[in-house]
């Protein structure tokens, strides 16, 4: 286990390389000037010369390469060029944790939801109950996330006002009163996804021999469920929730807009618009090490599930 | 997609928003009321976006400066009611008889956020820092009208170049010497005086001090904050406006705490010189992108003011409303902006003016405007708005198809027949789309001309139209001043004049004289003259622009909202707002110029650049 873990690790670096360098020719490829970003007027020459040497535009691009890499592996996220020459850490580094925390807690709705709703309709498979848990899962799957973001704040926030209209909660007291809709919107999606892959994997391993061995040993239904079978159902969800997990902590563009919540979405949407590619390429940076890194940890997670896959990868190490 | 999610919202946002709410439109803010018929709680103002800097010298964003201008006070102020220059740290100023030199007198008792007190030589150093070319100031060319100040600014980028780059420079002729500062026209002559001595007698050079531009910062804070390598100045480090607590300014109000992206809170400062003409103890400022949301959030009553359009339907249905008397909040102006086509005059078919006459004289503007705008923009008939107090602008020549045919016959064009594909580029946007999508049929149906549509974003299309590679272009430009010049100079032949932004390859030697001579001109009625006459050029006789309308602008602010006037500048300083009781509007509002809603609202309103 260590030894594989020390290998995922340090396969962590050359991934992000290689993702730097692809990201690195895009931004680069892509046409537009990086220090004029949106501005309509340009302005005299004296200006947009210093400007580019701040930036590192007075360089050629193989150099700018290597500068920008050095400053990343030191940890420099770079300056901003279109927000007047913030630092991207300083910029970047509060919407993170802000997006991070609203992923979070849409996440564990999500895997919460999902969950109980995928085990209710597995056990009562072609009964009405999971004909009905397929109308959220429907709602939750076509409805794109602007549609169900503003009718949620439409309903729970105009109509009947019991949450938030939007913005950021000021203290721990307002959490649940501001984040609650943007979670649900957040999570909707992945509540239809988690019980969906929850239910098809649950009525496998129910007709698993292990499955019918605890039935015959007089094990009652719910200790059937939740002590045998939950364990090995719920490896397909442990898949899709190591990226879910990064892609829904990144933050997502339209419900931080409608929720006007200060996260990383609208950073990275903004950012590739103004062509302010130090921001673009230090957002792709983020979000790539947090893929990986939940990528290591579900496979991780694998094998505290499933012994099988630890004996294995134990024996595989031996070998 | 994009059109699809905006209508989404936009129908959704109608709907939340004007659908009766519970409580009804009256704000209700958390912070409760202080007494009766005193403000109950901060004005919020609602911003397009969040501000990108709050340093006077590199803003350049109208977000940026309503933000800034609540914390710095410059020589002069801009009256949003009137457009007059009236005192500000400058209690007043001699003009000299050939009007070419200004002596500001400061006030005495004008101090910095920290004490410190307010001198002319904090304006002489701040102007200078605007000169450095390390502070890479966008606006750096609206002081080019002070003596040396252009050649301050180039001499000093040429010496911090390489020295081989600087000897390319010399060989080909465009090495600036450098020049000490003490040589430039501004000079403080004593802590409380100030001298600026300009290149020619500019009407406008007030308009300019008012500017935040022009405003002072703190030495001893920006020269805290400076980042130097080997000695040399390479940035300021941005934490000396950030972080609230090191933020030392000299204006109204102190910023007391802002998270980026959710608000800016500021307080008013105690020992401010005009504190009891400042009414509202605390402001908000909430940077709110989506045009939905923040329509939703001022018609729920958590805003104050909104100094932008909702989106379109939205927009409309307001507009409808006030016109039936139904609300009073709706308010749209006409902008000293224009929304215009330019012409690559350096390419076929339009490098013979008399296609590009003909081809603006298929447009039928008044169908246009009626169709497609939508808070109340007028037809152009010129490339300066109306306006400018003693200029007026000609007119040029109007939608007349069988005129624009025979144009066209007579460029060697007859019927359209030989002409070349038209392209049309404009930026990504519904209504840039609309617009070009109406033209093209315009041009098609009166000149027989093959037209293609190209969309790009902002950045590509500035990219294709500065190389010249482009047919027509959309753009717009608003006036940084009001006067004609801030429109005229830009078409002076590139690269020299025109100040980067001419991208028509238009020349025109008469017109640069022209244009050089209003500048250095210092009777107004021939300077006038000497502007109309170039613009004449420019609309009647040239046009590498098609001039299409004039834009306009809409704000809601709720009726106890006082002291707060839309312009046709767009300049509306919030230092003199405060929300009052509902119904105390009437009191001390009248004469803010707020006309009725319906009466503006027939002036309509709507692309945006």
């Amino acid at each position: 286990m260590s030894t594989w873990l020390i290998r995922r690790l340090l396969a962590l670096p050359v991934v992000l390389l290689v993702i730097y360098t692809v990201s690195f020719l895009l931004v680069e490829a892509a046409p537009g000037d990086p220090v004029l970003g949106q501005r309509d007027r340009i302005p005299p020459r004296v200006v947009v010369d210093r400007l580019r040497y701040m930036y590192n535009y007075d360089m050629p691009m193989w150099q700018r390469y290597g500068v920008w890499l050095g400053q990343y592996v030191r940890g420099d996220l770079g300056t901003s060029t279109s927000y007047g020459h913030q630092p991207v850490a300083q910029l970047v580094g509060p919407a993170f944790v802000r997006s991070a925390a609203l992923g979070f807690m849409a996440l564990a709705l999500a895997v919460v939801v999902g969950t109980v709703v995928g085990i209710v309709a597995a056990t009562h498979q072609n009964q009405w109950i999971d004909q009905a848990s397929l109308v959220p899962v429907l709602l939750g799957i076509s409805l794109p996330s602007f549609v169900t973001a503003a009718v949620l704040q439409i309903l729970f926030a105009v109509v009947v006002p019991v949450f938030a209209l939007g913005g950021w909660p000021d203290g721990w007291g307002e959490v649940l009163y501001h984040l609650t809709l943007p979670a649900i919107a957040l999570a909707m999606p992945i509540v239809a996804y988690v019980s969906r892959l929850m239910r098809a994997s649950m009525i496998e391993t129910l007709r698993m021999d292990f499955v019918r061995t605890a039935r015959a040993k007089g094990a009652s239904p719910g200790r059937v469920v939740f002590k045998h079978a939950l364990r090995n159902a719920f490896l397909p969800v442990l898949s899709f929730l190591g990226p879910a997990a990064a892609a829904v902590m990144t933050g997502s563009f339209v419900v931080e807009q409608v929720f006007r919540l200060p996260g990383m979405g609208d950073f990275f949407v903004k950012a590739v618009l103004d062509r302010d590619r130090r921001m673009v390429l230090s957002i792709v940076l983020v979000y790539a090490a947090l893929l990986v890194t939940f990528n290591v940890v579900t496979d991780m997670m694998y094998g505290v599930l499933d012994p099988r896959i630890r004996v294995q990868e134990e024996k595989g190490a031996g070998s | 997609m994009g059109a699809v999610i905006r209508n989404t919202i936009a129908m959704l946002g109608l709907l939340a928003g004007l659908m009766p709410l519970p409580g009804g439109l009256v704000g209700c803010g958390r912070e409760g009321q202080v007494g009766e018929g005193q403000p109950v709680r901060p004005l919020r103002v609602l911003n397009q976006s969040e501000v990108q800097t709050l340093d006077p010298a590199r803003i350049s964003w109208q977000i940026d400066i309503r933000a800034a201008d609540l914390l710095f006070d410059g020589l002069t102020q801009t009256h949003p009611r009137t457009l007059e220059n009236i005192p500000c740290i400058a209690e007043r100023w001699d003009l000299s008889e050939d009007g070419k030199t200004y002596t500001f007198h400061l006030r005495r008792d004008a101090t910095w956020s920290n004490g410190d007190r307010v001198t002319a030589h904090d304006f002489a150093w701040s102007w200078q820092r605007v000169l450095d070319p390390e502070t890479a100031a966008d606006y750096v060319y609206l002081m080019y009208v002070i003596r040396n100040a252009q050649r301050y600014n180039e001499g000093r980028a040429c010496s911090l170049e390489p020295l081989p780059r600087q000897a390319e420079l010399k060989v080909k002729g465009k090495f600036v010497e450098a020049m000490p500062f003490d040589q430039v026209g501004i000079k403080a002559m004593d802590d409380y005086t100030l001298r600026v001595e300009l290149v020619a007698a500019l009407p406008y050079f007030l308009d300019l001090t008012s500017f935040i531009t022009f405003k002072p910062v703190h030495r001893p804070t920006i020269e805290k904050f400076t980042i130097r390598q080997d000695g040399r100045v390479v940035d300021v480090d941005t934490d000396w406006y950030l972080q609230p607590g090191n933020l030392v300014c000299n204006g109204p109000y102190v910023l007391e705490s802002w998270v980026q992206r959710q608000y800016m809170r500021y307080v008013k400062r105690a020992g401010y010189y005009d504190a009891e003409k400042i009414p509202s103890q605390r402001i908000e400022i909430l940077p709110i992108s989506d045009p939905s949301t923040a329509f939703k959030m001022y018609d729920q009553g958590e805003a104050d003011i909104m100094p932008f359009p909702p989106l379109r339907r939205v927009s409309e249905a307001l507009i409808r409303r006030a016109e039936q008397g139904r609300r009073d909040d709706v308010h749209v102006s006409l902008k000293f902006g224009t929304y215009f086509y330019r012409l690559n005059t350096q390419r076929k078919p339009f490098d013979d003016p008399r296609v590009r006459m003909a081809f603006s004289r298929a447009i039928d503007r008044e169908l246009l405007t009626r169709r497609l705008c939508w808070l109340g923009e007028k037809p152009a008939t010129s490339l300066v708005p109306p306006g400018v107090r003693g200029y007026e602008s000609p007119t040029m020549a109007g939608f007349d198809p069988e005129a624009a045919r025979k144009l066209l016959a007579e460029a060697g064009y007859p019927a359209g027949k030989g002409l070349p594909v038209v392209g049309i580029m404009f930026n990504k946007e519904a209504s840039h789309q609309a617009i070009a999508e109406s033209i093209k049929d315009m041009w098609s149906k009166y000149l027989g001309a093959t037209v293609e549509l190209l969309s790009l974003d902002r950045g590509s299309l500035r990219q294709k139209v500065q190389s010249l590679d482009y047919s027509a272009a959309r753009a717009g430009w608003y006036g940084d001043y009001l006067d004609p010049i801030t429109f005229l100079d830009m078409f002076m032949t590139a690269p020299e004049g025109g100040g980067g932004n001419n991208d028509t390859g238009f020349s025109n030697p008469e017109y640069d004289h022209l244009i050089t001579e209003a500048m250095r001109e210092s009777d107004a009625k021939r300077r006038n003259g000497l502007m109309r006459r170039a613009e004449e050029i420019l609309v009647v006789e040239q046009l590498p622009i098609i001039p299409l309308y004039y834009y306009a602008d809409m704000y809601l602010f709720r009726p106890e909202v006082k002291g707060f006037w839309p312009n046709q500048m767009g300049i509306n300083p919030l230092r003199w707002a405060e929300v009052g009781m509902a119904g105390d509007s009437k009191q001390g509002d009248k004469e803010a110029g707020r006309q009725g809603a319906a009466t503006q609202a027939k002036g309509t309103a709507g692309g945006r650049s």
